[in-house]
């Protein structure tokens, strides 16, 4: 009575032009590198594909004035520049390949911002799941200028940007609402928040010192020591890498969900896909 | 916007279930030949955008596994698209499901879904009359932005017997019809029960239909109507661990949710009979309870929405050439959507709650006056003030609706018009499947009402003497303040829904074409529309316009039923409707990890809703066989073929891999292949 009924789609998918895929977050006071790569159709995938671009010609500029052009390091996959990343300065890079569209991004290097203080009050209330929890208080001092992001991070080991591989980390409760989450602009008190990426900008504290105050669980601080001490790392990014990071933490969380609309993961390149922009961070121990 | 009589032939078991006095109360309607009546209506009033469904002729288009729906039925009218192939959801002229008033007999349906949508609540042995307005709104409805589907049940013969008897493949039905003191007070009971869960014992589900209408007529100017509904859809699973056979390993899962209703009518008309009134009360409750229990783990979700009423409305003809309506409507909102209890180690992860309770009032006033300013013009002006109070906003909000017809002839006519609708309430959809555990939500201070604007515009034909008729009708329809959940939201277990959803607007325009024929032995029609749905939220798709879900350009229906003798008939149905857009990956690449200790893959997706699916072409065939069982039991036999060519009807789209050819490809999934189902219609 009931007939077979999967066919093979007929669908126009219009044809796929591959882009560069340039990917760059230098922190201030360090070289500039850039990693390369290239997208594919999903329909011409095949398994071993090498998407990295090691022929391209990368060239990095102040402003409009080239500085140079870098140079392939086969043993890190990386474009590597003597050019070291300084506060304010705007950077522009331009990437050329055989076969591909120039993909161009230009960032400005935001501002180191130190962490002012960390106050931690232990066993400041009971979560909804009965947990104590402890309130960190971090404070900072923000720019006077506004559109300033940052992405604080709260783990155990593998500290700062650079590494996170090994790291502990726990969930974020907060009622301070210029914290936003990955999936909800406004988290509430009991949203958990990957202690590794709090987001938040200064619209709501421009200018200001700024009082953000956290709640982990009790255990998280004390039954991780042997691994290391917990640490906060403030980072001071670009509007671009902010909106990276964020769709990019929604579309890993997302992945394979089927409640989740598909959304394309934020870029600053043009004609391209990825990020290319520099941060400052600072690193404070939590007693 | 289209006028339409979908053609019938009274036969003597239509004529049986039809009681002709019953419709007298309703002003400007004339039933002597439903047809002629309707089909000239669409020529001498002002009322466009009008799509109604005589039971008889639903009963003779062919449908999946032979069970007619009548929303199905209205999905092959131009400006009614379908959901997912075999569902009963309706996107009328470029709206989303939840803008569409269902009533029951006054009461609205929130759920006129059965088996996740694919059956509609209606038992087509209770149906006497379902009218769908799709523009043009008369001012006593309003509520919903794109359409009103009006269904009435039958009321009892006051003086005769009948009993009608369906056998189905999926499920049977029954109506009864008595009189209970005689030329007083008359019953009718019906029932639905699908038997899936009795022939297999593997699928613990089934749904099922009471109806029951109790009708007293009080004396020749006053009746009373009391109409109650109860449907239900209910999954039980039970399976024993095979292994252990331990009773505590047990899982159970059940899902159990429905609508009940209930209204009481009380008709008045003056002695004069000049003036009508009914005043309504009614209540409305939908519900749905999941739960699941494995061992001391056991966790249950409820939501429910619930509806307490109140109408009063009064048709008056006291001047001369004029129609005038006037009302007002007052209902009672309660939403408590997420109620959690749960015990064992789930406690931890569900919590217990009894989610949030919220109490919304709405009320409205109208006025609508249709007379004739010469014999080419005729005019419908009215308005329609409505209004909610919110705990910390009330909005109120008048809805004007103005109409116009020029006849051109006797015999044709232009009609053009203008209706505004509000929506005090919103239904969202999860963004990639529906669900009948999809919520209801009030606006409150931040969600603001939903209000839509239609204009259209027609020419009407109608050749009285071979009762052929056409129409031709555009429209652009302006939608503002819809609601979507924004990307990434917690679409269940979530108290604070507000800060879930995102509001934007939208637009729909097209073209509808209608050619019916609606005597001889060859009835049928022949419908098309052309149309675009588009929406446009700041904080979706990067702000950037995309096209509506159930978007398809071209929609195309032939409807033929041809009389090949007094016993045998045949029907025939032939529908294509271009794909509906989805939203896919096109491309992927990597992406170091933080640090470059490795690499992530990322995907490139096209904008949203930009892809589509294949278009879906299907041809049904229904063969009636008429016989008498007795002299006075008489019978109908249908044998229906479902999807003749077995065409793939694509309801879903995924990427999968090609293991011979090492890559991905986009593989298309169709929900219903040729189904071939009999039934058999016995009435007394």
């Amino acid at each position: 009575m009931f007939a077979s009924c999967e066919k093979d789609i007929d669908v126009k998918v219009p044809d796929y032009k591959p882009l560069l895929v340039l990917n760059s977050n230098t922190e201030v006071d360090d070289t500039i590198r850039v990693t390369v790569g290239k997208s594919e159709g999903i329909l011409n995938y095949k398994t071993g594909h090498n998407l990295s671009v090691n022929n391209a010609i990368v060239q990095l500029y102040s402003g409009s004035n080239l500085l140079e052009t870098m140079k392939y390091d086969s043993a890190s996959g990386t474009y590597n520049s003597k050019t070291i990343a300084v506060e304010g300065e705007k950077y522009t890079l331009k990437v050329n390949a055989p076969g591909y569209a120039e993909a161009s991004a230009a960032t400005i290097a935001p501002a180191f911002v130190p962490i002012a203080g960390i106050q931690r009050i232990k066993n400041a209330r009971i979560n909804q799941d009965q947990q104590q929890q402890d309130e960190l208080r971090i404070t900072f001092n923000d720019p006077p200028t506004k559109g300033d992001y940052y992405i604080i991070s709260i783990m155990v080991t593998g500290i700062g940007p650079d590494s996170n591989s090994n790291s502990y980390s726990s969930c974020v409760n907060t009622i301070d609402a210029s914290v936003e989450g990955i999936s909800s602009d406004e988290p509430d008190q009991n949203t958990c928040i990957d202690s590794r990426w709090i987001f938040t900008r200064d619209d709501l504290f421009n200018g200001k010192t700024k009082e953000l105050r956290l709640f982990m669980e009790s255990y998280f601080f004390d039954n991780n020591r042997a691994a290391g001490s917990p640490e906060i790392v403030l980072q001071h990014v670009t509007e671009d890498y902010f909106k990276f990071q964020k769709t990019y933490r929604f579309a890993a969380d997302n992945n394979g969900n089927p409640f989740a609309e598909p959304t394309n993961v934020y870029t600053n390149i043009k004609n391209g896909y990825g990020v290319f922009s520099v941060l400052s961070y600072d690193v404070a121990e939590i007693k | 916007m289209l006028a339409l009589s979908i053609p019938f032939t009274v036969n003597a078991q239509t004529s049986s279930t039809t009681n002709g006095k019953q419709i007298v109360n309703r002003l400007n309607e004339v039933v002597v030949n439903r047809n002629t009546t309707v089909q000239r209506q669409m020529i001498e009033n002002t009322q466009m955008g009008k799509t109604e469904i005589p039971v008889s002729a639903l009963l003779k288009v062919p449908a999946i596994a032979g069970e007619a729906d009548i929303i199905k039925a209205l999905q092959l009218t131009p400006g009614v698209k379908k959901g997912t192939e075999g569902s009963i959801g309706m996107y009328v002229r470029g709206g989303s499901n939840d803008q569409n008033l269902i009533l029951l007999d006054g009461a609205p349906i929130y759920n006129a879904g059965h088996l996740l949508g694919f059956f509609s609540v209606f038992n087509n042995a209770t149906l006497n009359n379902v009218q769908l307005y799709k523009s043009s709104f008369p001012a006593r409805y309003g509520g919903r932005l794109s359409s009103v589907l009006d269904v009435h049940t039958k009321e009892a013969s006051l003086n005769d017997h009948h009993a009608q008897l369906n056998i189905g493949t999926i499920s049977s039905s029954g109506c009864v019809q008595l009189p209970v003191i005689k030329d007083k007070v008359s019953l009718m009971l019906a029932g639905r029960r699908t038997y899936i869960d009795k022939v297999m014992k593997n699928v613990p589900y089934h749904f099922h239909d009471i109806n029951t209408k109790l009708f007293y007529k009080i004396n020749t100017a006053n009746r009373l109507y009391l109409s109650i509904y109860s449907g239900r859809d209910i999954l039980k699973t039970n399976n024993l661990d095979r292994k252990n056979k331990e009773e505590d390993n047990r899982i159970q899962t059940g899902m159990n949710l429905g609508n009940n209703t209930a209204s009481l009518r009380w008709n008045h008309m003056s002695a004069s009979g000049k003036t009508v009134a009914d005043f309504t009360v009614y209540h409305s409750a939908f519900r749905y309870n999941m739960s699941g229990k494995m061992t001391t783990n056991q966790v249950s979700v409820r939501s429910s929405i619930r509806d307490i009423g109140a109408n009063a409305d009064f048709k008056l003809s006291v001047f001369n050439k004029h129609k005038t309506g006037i009302g007002i409507s007052i209902v009672n909102h309660y939403f408590n959507p997420n109620i959690v209890n749960s015990n064992g180690p789930l406690v931890e992860r569900f919590g217990n709650t009894n989610g949030q309770k919220i109490w919304n009032n709405e009320a409205a006033v109208y006025i609508n006056d249709e007379f004739a300013l010469t014999n080419q013009w005729q005019v419908m002006a009215g308005v329609r003030f409505s209004g909610t109070a919110t705990s910390h906003k009330t909005y109120i909000n008048p809805e004007p609706r103005i109409g116009l017809r020029y006849k051109l002839t006797d015999n044709s006519a232009i009609k053009t018009s203008y209706a505004r609708m509000v929506q005090y309430l919103h239904m969202v959809s999860g963004s990639s499947v529906a669900l009948p555990t999809d919520l209801w939500y009030p606006v409150t201070a931040n969600i603001k009402p939903g209000i839509s604007d239609q204009v259209s515009a027609g020419y009407y034909y109608y050749l009285q003497d071979k009762n052929i008729s056409f129409s031709a009708e555009v429209y652009y329809k302006w939608l503002r303040n819809l609601c979507e959940y924004k990307e990434g939201a917690m679409l269940m277990l979530n108290n604070n829904y507000e800060k879930e959803l995102v509001t934007g607007k939208g637009n729909s325009y097209g073209l509808e074409l209608m050619l019916s024929k609606t005597s001889g032995k060859l009835t049928g029609w022949l419908g098309y529309s052309l149309s675009y749905a588009n929406r446009q939220f700041d904080s979706l798709n990067g702000g950037k316009k995309y096209f509506a879900r159930y978007d398809r350009r071209h929609d195309l229906s032939l409807v033929l039923m041809y009389d090949i003798s007094k016993s045998w008939s045949i029907g025939l149905t032939n529908t294509y409707a271009t794909g509906t857009p989805f939203t896919g990956q096109t491309g992927q690449y990597i992406v170091p990890s933080p640090g470059f200790t490795g690499f992530e893959a990322m995907s490139a997706y096209t904008g949203r809703n930009e892809l589509r699916m294949s278009a879906s072409f299907r041809t049904d065939a229904d063969i009636q066989y008429k016989f008498n069982i007795t002299k006075r039991i008489k019978a109908d036999a249908h044998l229906s073929i479902y999807n003749i060519f077995n065409r793939t009807q694509p309801y879903a789209v995924q990427r999968v891999w090609d293991e011979s050819k090492k890559t991905y490809k986009y593989q298309q999934k169709g929900l219903f292949g040729t189904i071939t189902a009999a039934s058999l219609n016995i009435n007394i």
